[in-house]
């Protein structure tokens, strides 16, 4: 009996026939979800890929920008991003450097020289070096008969119509030119210094060289 | 995927399981089919084996016979087949194993009467039994051959082999008992 069970057992393979159509049908689907397995890895590839690139230059990007933004680098935003944008070497990053803190020297000193148009100190007082903060507390409490500090600059006559600014290195000569109703025109050159604490410009200290010199004509 | 032993011409993954599937997905099919008793699903399980095979290359080691790594696949993906069918379905079935009909699917495998009888009787031995035998009588693997591919230790391949063969006989005396009357 068992040699006979065996024998069966031996033949069963080969009496069970699968369709040689069915068998090569087959193959063509593994052949081809092989095929589409690779395409799908390839993607993923190229999709991890791509990623990995755009990441490295977010990183880049935002390791530059906090490297730019540091607190021991002077603040000088806006003009300094521009600079770096086109910046080629070392040489042109110095020049940039210098020439973006002498317009922000310029932008200050317009600050600066609008607030006596508007008669508003706030501004200047907010760009000042504490020492400067302190000088202009002490002429303003001077100028208000040493009453209640208030931040209006400047006098109501004449009034300022129009200021020349030369900015040399870190100083900037500011011409005002006054008027009153008569009309008479008058000239003041005030003198601004500048200086940087930690990345910032600030107003370190100014003078007037003169006041309300008389001109004739504007 | 570049395959190959060292000295052997290197061919791609696709090539390496096109040339596997024309050597042995007619063993596969069949073992599968014998298990399963579904032709359809047999086909679809031999497409999972190969597909898996191409996909887990990296883990064949050329120290094994590529028949028998198959085979283990084959059965894995057989065994996780039976799980994941609704167990209610899965249980039906194994109540209902004798009068279960033979694959309807002649236009995927072919099969004589007599063929068609044995395979019934197989049918209402246990799984794990029906297995070991299959492949050591059917596949004609050799115990430690069987014992990679189910995983199973030399002592449970033979002893599981020796009772399944003694309740086969003892069917197959029946079945012709049965025929003389």
């Amino acid at each position: 009996m068992n040699k006979r069970l065996d024998e069966r057992l031996r033949q069963l393979n080969e009496s069970i026939v699968w369709h040689p159509s069915r068998k090569e049908e087959l193959l063509t689907k593994i052949v081809e979800t092989i095929e589409n397995e690779r395409d799908v890895k390839r993607k993923n590839l190229s999709f991890v890929y791509v990623c990995s690139v755009a990441f490295a230059l977010f990183c880049l990007f935002v390791g530059a920008m906090t490297f730019f933004e540091r607190d021991d680098l002077p603040r000088y935003k806006e003009s300094r991003t521009e600079h770096q944008l086109i910046d080629k070497g070392e040489e042109n990053t110095r020049d940039d450097h210098d020439r973006s803190v002498e317009e922000e020297i310029e932008q200050l000193a317009n600050v600066w020289a609008e607030a006596l148009k508007t008669r508003d100190g706030k501004p200047r007082y907010e760009m000042m070096t504490l020492a400067a903060q302190e000088k202009f507390i002490r002429e303003q409490l001077v100028m208000n008969d040493g009453d209640e500090l208030n931040f209006t600059i400047g006098v109501s006559s004449p009034w300022v119509i129009h200021y020349d600014i030369e900015v040399d290195g870190w100083t900037a000569i500011i011409t005002y030119t006054s008027m009153t109703s008569d009309p008479a025109y008058f000239e003041s050159k005030e003198t601004v210094t500048f200086t940087e604490e930690n990345g910032t410009i600030l107003v370190a200290d100014f003078e007037t060289e003169y006041e309300y010199r008389p001109v004739d004509n504007e | 995927m570049k395959v190959g032993r060292k000295g052997e011409s290197t061919l791609t993954g696709k090539e390496t399981i096109t040339s596997w599937y024309r050597a042995h997905s007619d063993a596969i099919f069949k073992y599968i089919f014998l298990i399963v008793r579904d032709a359809k699903e047999a086909e679809d399980l031999t497409q999972e084996t190969f597909i898996k095979a191409y996909l887990n290359f990296d883990s064949f080691q050329h120290r094994a016979n590529e028949k028998t790594w198959l085979f283990r696949i084959a059965h894995n993906v057989t065994i996780d087949y039976l799980r994941k069918r609704k167990p209610l379905v899965y249980v039906k079935e194994i109540f209902t194993l004798k009068n279960r009909a033979l694959p309807s699917a002649e236009e995927i495998v072919i099969m004589n009467e007599r063929t068609e009888e044995f395979i019934r009787m197989l049918d209402t031995l246990k799984h794990s039994d029906r297995q070991v035998i299959i492949l050591r009588k059917v596949h004609g693997f050799s115990t430690r051959e069987t014992m990679e591919i189910l995983n199973w230790s030399e002592s449970k391949v033979k002893s599981t082999l020796s009772r399944a063969l003694k309740v086969l006989a003892k069917q197959m005396e029946k079945k012709e008992d049965e025929s003389r009357e």
